[in-house]
């Protein structure tokens, strides 16, 4: 049934722009829009030699072997690691520029010093690759010069170097990969970004990777981006974001991490949706283990006895001190449950959330289950809220449980106008306190 | 020609659009600038949105329009402009365009949850399919449909009783 009455209620909303504004912007747009200007010979000589320069200086840098140099530097590069940092910049810079969904080889360029980079917003997923592409010229030569992805200019690399880690496997006869690598570096805001990148000899069906505890299809990528190196191999990469991976529970004791195959189809690669994978048969589940920077293929029976364990280390490395306990309630465990699914685990990690200080609502509706999850703070028979909070504050919400305890904790965002935010676990009286400051 | 089909889209989505910000800013003034910086980043990258042939161009639009929603929020909380339906002393050019069935049905928005009006409006005001909504929010169609629904109840409710 059509909803006319809410329809005739927004129509009758005035949100119209003015037809001054409209004009005014088409002709900003649009050139052809904008009232022609005059013939002017010098301007016109002008404008020719401009355009002659232009197309000449475009022809020669963007020229197809300029392109095929740049992608076979970025290439050479990748699995050169380094202790000083030198390659890691270039690597973390093509990461970076995974971040997005488009497969264009134009993304980065390079003259062999300075390397220009279309870039989205790594805060965001989809297709926000239109969102904030900027093309940054960085010298790459020097390790303190790399560009911030929330900054359009160049910053010293301190975001790329609080967590790295790369894993290399040889192939294995079932599973005929030539490398794996995993790579993972959290910005200065935070945000976390794991890279696999894979090796396969061309003409074989390409691999995208996902992961899980469990063996459970990622239900999104961030971005995968494949190339041909020099010796034809098709270079598969794929970037997740740590709101796509909670991470505690992906790293599993942050020492390792499960990574399982799938295979997708090459029309697929790049694609602005998800990726849509067909488990490989006899698809093996790898174990990364970040401290011996190994991966080692496990089976089914290792999986299922360390299902437990998981757990446990999970929760013994997030329950905080100053983590609030409550009673156990029926509504809660429902988010208990679907917490235990890495997929719907971390869609409750980044959905709204209310809060009034009794009582937390988390809207569920990404996991086919469209009512909101009610989670009294004070009494089990209390499920109201009144009073939003601003999202964009809400870092992570976390929800989980330890022998029938239920346990939450809010970690606020600190963004440059929060500078007296606090990070970490909140208690709830923490958090109330702060949220009435903002106010 | 790319410029043609460039005014198309910035013609076919300019009310929604702009309806969609506005709604959400509650400014007229900073909807002009958010407006005006989603379809200036459109022009510029719309070579290579053509180049994705299966994407949808309203989606497009209106997630860059989110996004730079998005970034406008993230600024330091000095430099956002007042709520034109709230402000104490209102600017009367802006006062001239809300009247009250805005003031209504923002003060019934404002009841609900952020996404549920984030979903209402991109519904009735940026006039998307639910399909297209999905595809914003990168969230299952279901989702937006049931969501839709509850909030257009609770809407309804908020409205009218």
């Amino acid at each position: 049934m059509f909803n006319r009455d809410i329809k005739g209620a927004f129509s009758r909303m005035d949100t119209k722009p003015t037809e001054q504004f409209k004009h005014h912007l088409k002709a900003r747009i649009i050139p052809d829009a904008a009232p022609a200007r005059a013939f002017h010979p010098f301007r016109a000589f002008t404008l020719a030699g401009a355009t002659l320069v232009l197309v000449f200086g475009v022809f020669t840098f963007f020229s197809p072997a300029n392109i095929n140099r740049a992608l076979a530097s970025a290439i050479q590069n990748t699995f050169a690691f380094s202790a000083d940092g030198y390659h890691h910049l270039k690597i973390e810079i093509g990461m970076i520029a995974q971040g997005s969904k488009d497969t264009s080889t134009t993304e980065v360029w390079t003259n062999g010093t300075h390397a220009v980079i279309d870039y989205s917003n790594p805060t965001n997923t989809g297709s926000e690759y239109f969102d904030q592409p900027q093309g940054v010229a960085c010298d790459y030569r020097s390790p303190v010069s790399v560009y911030d992805a929330h900054e359009p200019s160049c910053k010293t690399p301190e975001f790329l170097t609080e967590k790295m880690i790369n894993a290399h496997s040889a192939a294995t006869a079932d599973m005929p990969i030539k490398e794996i690598a995993i790579e993972s570096a959290t910005d200065t805001h935070g945000d976390t970004y794991l890279t696999w990148i894979t090796h396969r000899p061309l003409g074989t069906t390409l691999l995208s990777i996902s992961s899980g505890p469990y063996g459970y299809e990622m239900s999104e990528f961030n971005g995968m981006y494949s190339w041909q190196n020099e010796a034809g191999d098709t270079v598969n990469r794929v970037t997740l974001h740590s709101e796509d991976i909670l991470q505690p529970m992906f790293f599993a004791a942050e020492t390792s991490f499960l990574v399982q195959l799938k295979e997708i189809a090459p029309e697929d690669i790049g694609s602005a949706g998800p990726f849509v994978g067909e488990a490989l048969s006899q698809s093996p589940v790898y174990l990364v283990d970040t401290t011996s920077m190994t991966v080692t293929p496990v089976s089914d029976e290792w999986l299922e006895q360390s299902r437990k364990t998981f757990d446990d280390k999970m929760f013994a490395s997030m329950v905080s001190t100053e983590t609030i306990q409550r009673e156990y309630e029926s509504s809660f465990q429902y988010a208990i449950d679907i917490g235990n699914n890495l997929n719907t685990y971390t869609r409750l990690s980044t959905d709204r959330t209310t809060v009034d200080g009794t009582a937390l609502e988390v809207d569920v509706y990404d996991l086919g289950n469209t009512d909101p999850i009610i989670i009294d703070t004070t009494s089990a028979a209390k499920a109201e809220f009144t009073r939003e909070v601003d999202t964009n504050l809400i870092r992570d919400m976390k929800l989980y449980s330890a022998d029938g305890t239920a346990i939450y904790h809010v970690q606020l965002q600190t963004f440059e106008e929060l500078p007296s935010a606090p990070a970490g676990f909140f208690t709830k009286d923490a958090w109330m306190n702060h949220v009435r400051a903002l106010k | 020609m790319p410029e043609k089909t460039l005014e198309s889209l910035y013609l076919d989505t300019i009310d929604q659009v702009f309806g969609y910000v506005y709604s959400r800013v509650r400014n007229r003034e900073l909807a002009e600038d958010i407006v005006s910086e989603t379809y200036v980043k459109a022009a510029e990258h719309y070579d290579r949105f053509v180049a994705r042939e299966h994407a949808s161009a309203r989606s497009w639009v209106f997630t860059i329009a989110r996004n730079v929603m998005n970034d406008h929020f993230r600024k330091p909380i000095t430099s956002q402009l007042a709520d034109d339906s709230v402000a104490n002393a209102p600017d009367i050019d802006h006062v001239v365009d809300i009247n009250l069935a805005h003031a209504d049905v923002m003060k019934a928005l404002e009841k609900l949850p952020e996404r549920q009006q984030e979903i209402l409006l991109l519904r009735f005001k940026g006039e998307l399919r639910n399909n297209e909504i999905a595809e914003l929010l990168d969230i299952a169609e279901r989702s937006v449909s049931a969501a839709l629904s509850k909030a257009i109840s609770t809407l309804r409710q908020n409205l009218y009783v």
